[in-house]
């Protein structure tokens, strides 16, 4: 193929190729109404660092059509794997299969602290997240992809690199706004007894690298109202395997063990019960209390999460504080912590604030920020879609 | 439609063709040098698309001729407009940080001239010590602000994060 196209330029215009007789074929759309005759499914794509959701559904149609929650982790074959061990006798695997057989692959997160840091990865990744969507040949996928709030100019072109022949078009929008608009239920908003998260709330989505903070006060948030601090489950996750080394220096523990540790104990304040988790120690399974471990670790978050949370709250208007402070939301995978909402509500009750109520989504936790992509791709303008051609 | 080779067009005319691709490729990479959104990105996929296969079908050399001619002027164009926009960030490094202050320092010393020369001030109002309410100062009328999108109005919402792009990043390259 001879692309007439310098490779950026490629990237927001289709490549045209000479058909030989003089004629170029090229692939053009308009700035209003349906760009193409191709059937177009729209995807919501929260691309998490340890964990990633896609919601995707066709033009006009409300159910979904590809709905999946996949971990974020490919896994290449350590050389000399012997054959038929894999299945498939894959040479990468992605997601859960790639954790299940991580004693013969190299495992690679594409993310970290919610940008990409390793290029080829990613865009293994995003094929393989291609792969699973069932479109018929010559369907366009548009995606609305969630980035950190404080993502560079370099974090989103590498979104774009990493998707770019994948996805047809894409959008990035920040994940704290997004994970506000998944919230929103607009089917309720007629409800008299409906709360709408966007009207006055705080949002804390607190994921794998970055914990996001969405001041939304029924207008779009504005770069000081929406935060990704880099301080979320991976942080965690390392505080926590420091502080069990230090304790048991002779135990055996991987990043997995010491995410499933603190997925199955976590908590803040003042746990129920001693929180004994089973690891290996010289070979040996045994079963070690890990209560002062976990309450350093996760209150360490906790602590980052109320000084985020007070300093947001500063910056709404004096009058909308009160009916603020009734609605601080948490989400994401780290709002699982035992008693995050209750010692956070707490702790800004013990500082002075007035009746605050601290809420978690729920079962639903990690799929907000898909959510909310998905509405804002059932709602661009055709013209607001960037093509990104690899 | 009728082939170039049936047409047996006219050089003139396929030059004429030619320079109107230029102009439209030029125009789209200064668009999208000033807000990389949907105006830049419609010339390139309506009016430049129109115009490449305008200019093909009446021009008489063959695809690959045509392809190598019409990259060879897209690099010669964003060159151009590269080197035009690296002027100007130049100028606007000057002015930022030698006009600009020398010119403020000017006014200052115009505006201190000008208050010497003034009437003392009035003596406060015996109203306000004596604790009356003090009228507020005025506010910036709301219209003033830049204005912010209603957090269900996404399409607007998308057009503000486009804009915000395109200004975190004004040395992006024309594409």
């Amino acid at each position: 193929m001879n692309s007439v196209l310098t490779p950026t330029i490629q990237r927001y215009f289709k490549p045209q190729e000479v058909n030989g007789k003089g004629r170029f074929d090229i692939c053009a759309t308009n700035g209003h109404g349906a760009a193409t005759d191709r059937a177009v499914l729209l995807l919501g794509f929260d691309w998490g660092t340890n964990k990633s959701c896609l919601k995707a559904a066709y033009g006009g149609q409300r159910e979904l059509a590809t709905d999946h929650v996949i971990p974020t982790v490919v896994g290449y074959a350590k050389d000399g794997v012997v054959d038929g061990l894999l299945p498939d006798n894959a040479s990468v695997l992605f997601g859960e299969p790639a954790i299940r057989q991580r004693l013969h692959l190299n495992l690679v997160q594409p993310m970290v602290d919610g940008v990409i840091t390793d290029a080829a990865a990613a865009r293994d990744y995003a094929r393989y997240l291609r792969s699973l969507m069932d479109t018929s040949a010559g369907t366009e996928v548009r995606a609305v992809i969630g980035v950190p709030a404080n993502a560079s100019a370099t974090d989103r072109e590498s979104i774009r690199e990493a998707v770019a022949g994948l996805f047809d078009r894409v959008i990035l929008i920040p994940e704290p706004f997004l994970a506000a608009l998944g919230f929103r239920d607009e089917a309720r908003l007629n409800d008299p007894n409906y709360v709408d998260p966007v009207r006055n709330s705080l949002f804390v989505d607190i994921g794998g690298g970055t914990t996001d903070f969405c001041l939304v006060q029924g207008y779009f948030p504005t770069p000081e109202e929406q935060v990704s601090l880099p301080f979320a489950g991976d942080k965690v996750d390392a505080l926590l395997h420091a502080a069990i080394r230090k304790t048991y220096p002779d135990c055996e523990l991987t990043t997995f063990k010491v995410r499933e540790l603190k997925e199955q104990n976590a908590f803040v304040g003042t746990p129920a019960a001693p929180a004994v988790g089973s690891v290996m120690v010289n070979g040996k399974l045994r079963r070690l209390d890990l209560t002062e471990q976990l309450a350093y670790a996760c209150g360490a978050l906790l602590e980052q999460i109320l000084a985020r949370v007070k300093q947001l709250i500063s910056k709404a208007s004096p009058d909308s504080v009160g009916e603020l402070l009734q609605n601080i939301i948490l989400t994401g995978g780290g709002s699982r912590i035992r008693g995050l909402d209750t010692e956070l509500q707490r702790l800004l009750a013990a500082e002075g604030y007035e009746q605050p109520c601290v809420r978690r989504t729920g079962d639903r936790y990690q799929e907000f920020v898909a959510l909310g992509a998905l509405k804002a791709a059932r709602q661009a303008r055709e013209n607001q879609w960037q093509q990104v051609i690899k | 439609m009728a082939t170039a080779t049936q047409m047996n067009p006219s050089p003139a005319l396929a030059e004429l063709n030619w320079q109107q691709v230029v102009r439209t490729y030029r125009a789209a990479c200064v668009l999208h040098r000033q807000a990389p959104g949907a105006e830049s990105q419609r010339v390139l996929e309506q009016d430049l698309a129109e115009s490449i296969l305008t200019w093909a079908e009446c021009d008489a050399a063959d695809g690959a001729t045509q392809t190598q001619r019409l990259e060879a002027m897209f690099q010669q164009e964003r060159q151009r407009v590269e080197d035009a926009w690296f002027a100007q960030e130049l100028m606007r490094q000057r002015w930022h940080s030698e006009l600009l202050p020398a010119l403020s320092v000017h006014i200052g010393e115009e505006v201190r001239k000008a208050v010497r020369t003034l009437p003392a001030a009035r003596p406060v109002a015996m109203g306000t010590a004596r604790g009356q309410p003090t009228p507020a100062p005025m506010r910036a009328r709301p219209e003033a602000r830049p204005a912010r999108p209603a957090a269900g109005d996404i399409a607007s919402i998308i057009d503000l994060l486009l804009e915000q792009e395109c200004a975190a990043t004004p040395h992006q390259s024309a594409a």
